[in-house]
């Protein structure tokens, strides 16, 4: 919420002060990082994660059926 | 020279809109008049620098959007800093104080009444009528009386007519002035 209140003795800001606040190669910085934000690890990415742990759970249990029908038909 | 300076800006903004690093050309060139502007709306000198950081970082990620129309680009600026200056009040949880001076409100005065002597009940009476504002009327009168932008920026700012800016300026006075006549008799 904004009120107004008369304060005469407030001060423009002299051009000296105004050059304190002004700075490209900070903004340039928050620049490159608002735009180039590093991408998320995929272990912090659920979805992604998720898919991997399946995946490797497929692989597996399709390596498992191998051994078990390799060594099945040895036994025969 | 006017036209000079267009052509100046036109060539910078071709610039930064190909590689965002020459926008440092038109950050140096305006920062300080959007200092200013940003400063008058919210009398806060270290605020005023966040805002006008945040409103310059807003300008360069947009830059590309920008369509050259032949109006001034710091209409453009000035209209990016009002917005981040709206959203700072919006969001702001406290109480926000706007500190205005005796000849902001004497030149508001002035403007829809010439026999108004102004004393302390005034200037008061004048404040709460500016408070009770809705917040686009509050902006025009910020934009006019307390930044002391011309009618002339005031239409490039809101991208309307010389003629629109006047008359929507005058509605503004003529609400206050209303307000003023009725709430005066009270006081």
């Amino acid at each position: 919420m904004k009120k107004y209140k008369v304060n005469n003795d407030q001060q423009k800001p002299s051009k000296k002060e105004v050059q304190q606040y002004k700075n490209f190669a900070q903004l340039k910085h928050q620049y490159d990082r608002f735009t180039k934000r590093p991408k998320k690890p995929f272990y912090k990415d659920p979805k992604l994660f998720l898919g991997l742990v399946v995946i490797v759970i497929i692989v597996y249990l399709i390596f498992e059926q191998q051994d078990v029908t390799i060594i099945q038909s040895i036994l025969d | 020279m006017e036209d000079q300076k267009h052509i100046e800006d036109k060539k910078f903004i071709a610039m930064a809109q190909k590689d965002h690093i020459h926008f440092g050309k038109l950050y140096d060139k305006y920062f300080e008049q959007v200092y200013y502007f940003v400063f008058s709306r919210v009398t806060r000198k270290e605020l005023a620098g966040d805002i006008t950081q945040n409103a310059m970082l807003k300008a360069m990620a947009n830059i590309k959007k920008y369509k050259w129309t032949g109006r001034p680009f710091l209409a453009w600026l000035y209209r990016i800093a009002a917005n981040e200056v709206n959203m700072y009040f919006r969001k702001s949880k406290k109480e926000v104080v706007v500190e205005i001076q005796d000849w902001q409100v004497k030149d508001l005065t002035e403007a829809f009444s010439d026999t108004i002597s102004m004393g302390q009940k005034e200037q008061e009476l004048l404040i709460n009528i500016l408070q009770d504002l809705n917040p686009k009327d509050q902006e025009l009168v910020e934009l006019r009386f307390f930044s002391q932008l011309s009618i002339q920026e005031i239409a490039e700012f809101y991208n309307i007519g010389l003629s629109a800016a006047k008359m929507r300026l005058y509605r503004t006075l003529e609400k206050i002035k209303d307000t003023w006549t009725t709430e005066y008799e009270k006081i």
